[in-house]
Formats: structure tokens, C-alpha cells, sequence
């Protein structure tokens, strides 16, 4: 299958899903939104792939949503049920298996938020994070209130949303928002091909469930996530 | 809004800088005054941004009246303020004072402050929801060691954490709380009051509940005029107009 707006391949146990919009600078249009979520689900199916990583063929990561759609939409009711019930994002943060994003350039917006939804994030020191929401009078719709918090801690959430202020790669690092960067791309690509290399023996039942009671822990109770833990461990067993 | 002594109030039109005047504060002697200004910032629509002067303050004191206690939360008023409020400290941030700074969205202090929370040592314990709220922002390893503990952090350690946003030189304090607070009042101020619920929100929810309700808050958003004459100014390439917070 081929899709306008996103590249795919697949080599072994990993995906790779690349954002083909590079005349907008990677801008998330509603069909570039549709091909990813469809590529998304094909991934989640697929027992083969064990990893996915999410990256460019430009050299934008992701500029955010296309402008250019907004007030085309003939209904504020209609558009909010759609992306609640057809919500790429929460497809994401449910998705079931490791997921990278190898970043450069702009991850602004939406692609920032994106970034917020994986699990491993590697970047080019190019790299450019930017929530420019409150600045345009939007806020963030693709978790980003919600995902932040997950990784990074309050008072850094409220710092990059209230003040869309520009990030670099090291202001994120510290953050923890990325788990590594570099200023050569090439040792970035060989940092992600170790890391899914090591992937590749791991068990796909396992990293699942573990990649399940880490995102449990920033959301239930201690107790309710120590009875989940020791109830698949003992089912794994 | 009255300027009264130990708070004054400077209303710039678009935002708000509270300030408390005295070396020492009782919590009972600010609190209704304070309750009042905030019941007014919450619906006043012109107020887009909330900044607190605290680096006069080196102490605020426990609540004499223990029946009184548990009604007099400075904390809970500054929880309640849907708009960003930035808070402005120097100095030994200690205690109450301390706890008052940790419901602020944004927090600037000097290279020479210091925080402590000495409770523990004084046979006393917070009171003002620092067990609460600091977790939530510097992680709960280190808010043992500074609650159990009763651990010094300077400045340096406070912005490693994540406690402070910024520190900057003294006599720089006053301009870069002004400049921050202005930056503010350029963006939408609805977005701002949307987001920072959102935000608030995801500490008490699970993420799809939260992503939920992110998304019922961009949609309310849709339909505000600041939202449609943003994109517009950008779809035109026009110069975008000042936003109206209608």
C-alpha cells in the first residue's frame, strides 16, 4: 500500500513510519492524520513488528497542524465528536509496542505532542521544540496537557505551554523529555538501530505488558499498580 | 479594588500584581482581603495575568486559632485562580512562605535565595498543602528530602528541580517578573485559562479521561473570536489584531 503523506517501511522487527509532507515542513493535514493512524493500526497487528519509529525524510520533524485547515470544518459538535472518537492521539498513547521518534529540525505543536505520546525519544541537536498554541489562541488538542505531565513535571509543563517558548534539544534533555541527542545524525541512526537491535530478542508479549504498567503507574493508584504488576508477572510465568 | 495595607494592588488593566507589604504576615490578617481579590480577578474578564510580590515577605506565621485553621488556606485561594498567576520570592523562602509559592504556575527568584521547610525540627508539620503540591512538581524523592528532612536548597538546586522557572540578578528581579507577566498578556488569555485547567486537570485524572477533556476545551475554544481572527491574521498573512479575551 502507499499512502500520500506518510512513507513506510519495514525491515525485520521494526517499522518505520516516515512523515512525507516536506513542502509544508511535515504540517499534520486531516489526511496526512488519517494515513498515520491507518499505518499506526497496521503496525499494531502486525506480530512481526516489535518496534516502531516515527522520523522524517525532510528536515522537519513536524511544524504541528496545517493552518491552512483551520475554520474550514462546518461544525464545532461534529469536529469534537470526530476526534474523540477517531482520536489518532489516543491510538497512540494506547499503542502496545515501543514506539521512537528520531527527530530534527521543527517538532512544534502537534509533532511536539507526538514526541510527548512515545516512548524513546532520540534528536538531532537541530532540533526545535515549541508549543505555540496559547500564542495562536488554541490550546494543545493532542494530549499534550495530559502527556506532559507524564514525563516531565508540572511547573516545566506550565513553562512550555503558557509561554510557547522555544526549547533546544539540551533545555529537553534535561527536561526529560528526549532520552538522547547528538549533532551527527548518523550516530543518532546508529544509537536507534543498537537500541531496536536489543529490542529484537525481547519477548513482544513482555514489552508490552511492561510498556502497559509504566504508562499504569502515572495513572492509577500505587496499590492498584503493584496488584497489576504482580498479576502479569505471575501470568507470564 | 482597595489598596489595603498588608496587601497592595497594582491593576496595570490587563494584569494584576499583588503584592504583600509586611517582613511578617499572619495568615488570618491577609486572607478575606486576599479571598475578595481573587473572587474579583476570576471574574473580571479585562485581568488576563496574576503576578505575586512576595520579596518583602521573610516570614509568614502559623494560624493562631486552631478553630480558625482549617478554613484560612492562603494555598487553596491561589489554587482557585483560573488565570496564570507568576510568583516573584527572595530571599529564605521558609515554611509557610514556601508553601505559598507552590500553587503559582511560574516562579522567579534571585541567585542568593533560599527554600526550607524546618517544620519537622519544631515539632510542627506543613499545613498549607505542601505535602500535596510539591510532589506534584519536584517529584516525591525529593520532597522527602526536603520535607522529612527538612533540607536547604539554594537557587541553583531550587531551578534544577524544577521548583523555580528562572533565576536572575537581584536588581534584575522587578524587571524580569514585569517583562515575564507582559509576554503574558500578548497571547490569547481564554487559551491560557484553558490550558492551565487542562493541565491542572491531568494531575487528578487518567490520560484518556484528561484527553477528553482537553478536547471539550478546544472545541468551547473554536467559537471565541480571539481563535477565529488568530487564524484568519494567519491564513491572510495579515498582522494579527491584539487579542480581546472575547
Amino acid at each position: 500500500m502507499s499512502w500520500e503523506y506518510i512513507k513506510f517501511d519495514k525491515n525485520e522487527h521494526v517499522a518505520k513510519i516516515i512523515f512525507n509532507n516536506p513542502q509544508k515542513n511535515n504540517a499534520l493535514n486531516i489526511l496526512m492524520r488519517s494515513e498515520f493512524s491507518e499505518v499506526l493500526n497496521a503496525c499494531s497487528i502486525d506480530d512481526e513488528i516489535k518496534v516502531v519509529i516515527i522520523t522524517t525524510n525532510s528536515e522537519n520533524f513536524c511544524s504541528g497542524a496545517d493552518l491552512s485547515e483551520f475554520n474550514t470544518f462546518p461544525s464545532i459538535v461534529e469536529s469534537n465528536l470526530i476526534s474523540k472518537n477517531n482520536n489518532l492521539w489516543k491510538d497512540l498513547y494506547n499503542f502496545e509496542k515501543p514506539i521512537i521518534c528520531l527527530t530534527k529540525g521543527w517538532v512544534i505543536g502537534s509533532g511536539f505532542e507526538i514526541i510527548m505520546l512515545s516512548d524513546f525519544v532520540f534528536s538531532h541537536t537541530s532540533s526545535i521544540f515549541k508549543m505555540p498554541e496559547v500564542e495562536l489562541s488554541l490550546t494543545p488538542i493532542s494530549g499534550g496537557t495530559q502527556t506532559f505531565l507524564n514525563k516531565t513535571n508540572i511547573a516545566i509543563a506550565k513553562e512550555i505551554m503558557l509561554f510557547s517558548e522555544e526549547i533546544d534539544v539540551y533545555k529537553a534533555y534535561n527536561f526529560g523529555i528526549i532520552n538522547f541527542y547528538s549533532d551527527d545524525y548518523n550516530i543518532l541512526i546508529e544509537q536507534v538501530r543498537k537500541f531496536t537491535e536489543n529490542i529484537k530478542t525481547i519477548d513482544l508479549k513482555r514489552l508490552k505488558i511492561v510498556k502497559k504498567l509504566l504508562n499504569l503507574s502515572t495513572e492509577e493508584n500505587l496499590y492498584l499498580g503493584k496488584h497489576w504488576e504482580q498479576y502479569y508477572s505471575t501470568t507470564l510465568r | 479594588m482597595n489598596n489595603a495595607e498588608p496587601i497592595s494592588v497594582f491593576n496595570s488593566g490587563k494584569y494584576i500584581i499583588i503584592s504583600l507589604e509586611n517582613e511578617i504576615i499572619s495568615p488570618e490578617e491577609i486572607y478575606y482581603d486576599l479571598n475578595s481579590i481573587i473572587q474579583e480577578i476570576n471574574i473580571n474578564q479585562d485581568i488576563w495575568v496574576v503576578g505575586f510580590d512576595l520579596t518583602k515577605v521573610a516570614k509568614i506565621c502559623d494560624i493562631k486559632s486552631s478553630s480558625e485553621s482549617l478554613n484560612i488556606s492562603l494555598t487553596k485561594l491561589i489554587l482557585e485562580i483560573k488565570k496564570p498567576v507568576i510568583g516573584l520570592v527572595s530571599g529564605e523562602i521558609s515554611n509557610r512562605l514556601f508553601e505559598m509559592i507552590l500553587p503559582m504556575d511560574y516562579r522567579i527568584t534571585d541567585k542568593k535565595s533560599i527554600f526550607i521547610m524546618s517544620q519537622i525540627f519544631n515539632d510542627n508539620m506543613q499545613f498549607d498543602g505542601a505535602t500535596q503540591l510539591l510532589p506534584r512538581i519536584i517529584g516525591l524523592n525529593k520532597s522527602k528530602e526536603l520535607i522529612m528532612f527538612g533540607k536547604q536548597i539554594n537557587s541553583k538546586e531550587a531551578h534544577e528541580m524544577g521548583l523555580v522557572n528562572i533565576i536572575v540578578d537581584e536588581e534584575k528581579l522587578n524587571e524580569i517578573f514585569t517583562r515575564k507577566i507582559e509576554l503574558l498578556t500578548q497571547f490569547s488569555p481564554l487559551a491560557m485559562q484553558f490550558t492551565k485547567s487542562a493541565i491542572n486537570f491531568s494531575k487528578d485524572t487518567n490520560t484518556i479521561r484528561g484527553m477528553n477533556m482537553e478536547n471539550d476545551l478546544y472545541s468551547i475554544l473554536l467559537s471565541s473570536k480571539d481563535r477565529t481572527s488568530s487564524i484568519n491574521s494567519i491564513k491572510n498573512k495579515n498582522k494579527r489584531k491584539p487579542y480581546s479575551g472575547k
